[in-house]
């Protein structure tokens, strides 16, 4: 391979891997239901909140 | 080589190749179909097909951008290069059908025509749960369909081979894209934490891959080697370049090969003209350097490719000098014979 292209190519990664694991991050972030497990109800009880889900609702539903 | 060009120059080998990639993607793709059936029957087949050809395309994404850094990494995974082109274009025509049949499930059955429809329906650029990932998707298709079209020999001439490879690497925009547009999509619906685990060990497989390689090849890149008052660099031992094969050092920021082959010694650059292989990882077969990569051959004296072949490339001056090679870093025009050094496999050497 010529030298410059062997240069672009480390520039390339060294850019596109943080920039594509924050996106993943990100991505992942922003999903309305992350994250799914829901919080200790006793430690959330403690913190004063009510609107969390039960203990041993299946991952990801919410309580009816 | 450049004696003229067919469709495709088939081969056993490439026969078995085709082969096998068809019947891995028909199995993995009737894998995929039962084990979604199985866990979600209510599934319809429009959806099924749309995921199935999805992710076989973003599989096989992960394993062309693998091959690479792979190769040059451990010369074990070379046979896999050799056909990579065919690997894309599958992967290409298995992103197509994902592409098309999310078209029209989603966007044929309105007033506004599929593409417009696709380009315009969601503007949400200011949201990340509800961006419009289908145009990223649309994009990186795009990019893989130039590559796709640009893979043959022919595209590869009339381009050469630089700029061929310039082009060609808009295969890692691609593959940004196609994180997005799953990431964006499939992810932000998707409950599972199968695909975001899968999606996340695939980024990091490939990123760092392709970083471990570029270390390698850096290391290699930053060699700095003092010339003596002739102009000659001290290069290695003889004794250290194995019968048929090369030692690769980096004179002048690019890099030679010095192969030794039937007691003599003959440099070359280590820049294959298909498509810029490392002649230096190849081997001597029947008297010609000859490529890892796609297997074109050199005549190690001249650089010369045998006819009816004419490519050629630059030669360098050797000599050996108390069993340690030396070589002149200015390059020859390409195609120039040098006398090879001779070595005396007894000790000496000339
Ligand atoms: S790069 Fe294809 S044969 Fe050398």
């Amino acid at each position: 391979m010529l030298a410059a292209h062997r240069r672009a190519h480390r520039w390339i990664w060294l850019l596109l891997a943080p920039a594509l694991a924050a996106l993943l991050v990100a991505a992942l972030a922003a999903r309305p239901e992350w994250p799914r497990r829901p919080l200790d109800p006793a430690a959330a009880e403690r913190a004063g909140a009510d609107d969390l889900e039960p203990e041993g609702a299946p991952p990801g539903e919410r309580a009816p | 080589m450049s004696h003229g060009y067919q469709a495709v120059g088939w081969s056993p080998f490439k026969k078995r190749y085709d082969l096998v990639l068809g019947g891995l993607l028909a199995g993995y793709l009737a894998l995929f179909s039962l084990a979604t059936l199985l866990l979600r029957p209510e599934i319809t087949a429009e959806t099924l097909l749309i995921r199935a050809f999805g992710t076989a395309a973003l599989l096989l994404l992960h394993a062309v951008l693998a091959i690479g850094p792979l190769a040059r990494l451990d010369g074990r995974f070379l046979p896999l290069l050799y056909n990579r082109r065919h690997l894309g274009v599958t992967m290409f025509l298995a992103a197509l059908v994902h592409g098309a049949l999310a078209t029209f499930q989603f966007h044929a059955l309105g007033d506004a025509p599929p593409l417009v429809s696709l380009l315009a329906s969601n503007t949400r650029l200011d949201s990340l749960s509800q961006f419009p990932f289908q145009q990223l998707g649309l994009a990186a298709l795009l990019i893989l369909f130039l590559m796709a079209a640009t893979s043959h020999d022919f595209w590869l001439a009339q381009l050469t081979a630089p700029v061929w490879k310039a082009l060609h690497m808009g295969v890692y925009l691609a593959y940004a894209l196609i994180v997005a547009h799953v990431a964006l999509g499939a992810l932000q619906d998707e409950r599972s934490p199968l695909l975001a685990g899968a999606l996340g060990a695939g980024v990091v497989a490939i990123a760092g891959l392709h970083l471990a390689a570029g270390r390698r090849e850096a290391a290699l890149d930053r060699e700095r080697r003092a010339a003596g008052a002739d102009g000659f660099v001290e290069v290695c031992g003889v004794d250290e370049i194995a019968e048929g094969r090369a030692r690769v050092v980096t004179l002048g920021g690019e890099r030679v090969a010095v192969f030794r082959y039937e007691g003599r010694l003959s440099a070359l650059s280590n820049v294959c003209r298909h498509q810029n292989g490392p002649l230096g990882e190849g081997r001597i077969v029947d008297g010609c350097v000859t490529c890892p990569w796609h297997g074109y051959q050199y005549l190690p004296a001249s650089g010369a490719s045998p006819p009816p072949f004419s490519e050629r490339v630059p030669t360098f001056r050797v000599r050996v000098v108390d069993r340690r090679v030396f070589v002149d870093p200015r390059p020859l025009p390409a195609g120039t014979p040098v006398a090879p050094a001779v070595v005396s496999e007894s000790g000496g050497g000339g």
